[in-house]
């Protein structure tokens, strides 16, 4: 990898990242169309008859903030490849066809780790899910990795 | 051919559910990537893939949770609710390769009137190794309550 890319040369150094923490970002509005939920369960096999009304359990991850993703995915840092660690969904109620779903979302912590590949990023978030009439119905975690 | 309906008083800790096995095309890739707003090359582009390392285009995190998801609430049965859906992504999971989906019944719990079953949840690649590791919470009608 060229150093001479990036302003950034020292593995350990993250501040962009850290820099985010605890800022809620948001919100992003969603309308959630039948096509929209029509290509997902296209793409994923999941025919269940139910999801003709609501979406199916990892629809947020249509549902992306697109500004955290951004500043994460983009971060001088000297780690420029980034995977998508874990997810995890808590569900209130269900998403369904003909609502509006705000999306926020907050970079929870950065943490370094000494990984199989070498000094790893992980960047913790936590998203909120919010319907038209202001109920929330989903919470979100992810961790991404940058390596 | 529907499922049949769960009850929470018949379900024992260390059931099985009906394992899955998926095998994620490129083409599925692609859907789901259109899907689920991620436009991230690696996963549908093998020269970006290699250039960063990795042998071919790799499988989406969310799109294996997805396979986890319709397991589980394929298994639920339509009075079932999923009311948490999580995985960490352990390993590199390549396209064009089987991933065999499975879910064990962990724990039960009463809690605020709610019938709550824990499931651990995992997939495993061809070589037996875990790609794939999480947990699921379900609540379930009871025998005699009304659904």
């Amino acid at each position: 990898m060229d150093h001479g890319e990036t302003g950034v040369d020292d593995l350990n150094e993250c501040t962009e990242l850290e820099a985010l923490i605890g800022i809620e970002f948001g919100p992003e509005y969603y309308d959630i169309e039948k096509g929209m939920v029509e290509r997902y369960i296209e793409a994923t096999g999941d025919h269940d008859p139910r999801w003709k009304e609501e979406t199916p359990p990892t629809f947020t991850a249509a549902l992306v903030h697109k500004e955290i993703v951004h500043r994460i995915f983009n971060a001088d840092v000297i780690h420029k490849r980034t995977l998508n660690g874990a997810n995890e969904l808590e569900y209130a109620d269900a998403i369904r066809i003909g609502d509006r779903i705000a999306v926020t979302a907050v970079v929870e912590s950065v943490k370094k780790v000494q990984g199989k590949l070498g000094m790893e990023i992980f960047a913790y978030t936590s998203q909120t899910y919010t319907n038209q009439h202001g109920d929330i119905v989903a919470r979100g975690r992810n961790t991404y990795i940058k390596f | 051919m529907k499922p049949e309906q769960l009850y929470y008083e018949d379900i024992r800790i260390g059931d099985d559910l009906h394992p899955l096995v998926e095998y994620p095309t490129t083409m599925q890739l692609v859907k789901f990537a259109a899907a689920s707003n991620d436009y991230y090359q690696v996963h549908y582009d093998r020269g970006f893939a290699e250039d960063n390392g990795l042998k071919d285009v790799i499988v989406q995190g969310w799109l294996v949770l997805s396979f986890i998801g319709r397991m589980v609430t394929g298994w639920m049965g339509e009075s079932g609710k999923l009311v948490q859906l999580g995985g960490e992504y352990r390993q590199i999971m390549y396209v064009n390769e089987e991933l065999f989906c499975y879910g064990r019944v962990a724990g039960k719990r009463q809690e605020s009137g709610k019938n709550l079953v824990e499931l651990d949840a995992w997939v495993e690649n061809l070589d037996g190794i875990k790609t794939l590791t999480g947990s699921a919470t379900v609540e379930l009608p009871g025998n005699y309550s009304d659904t």
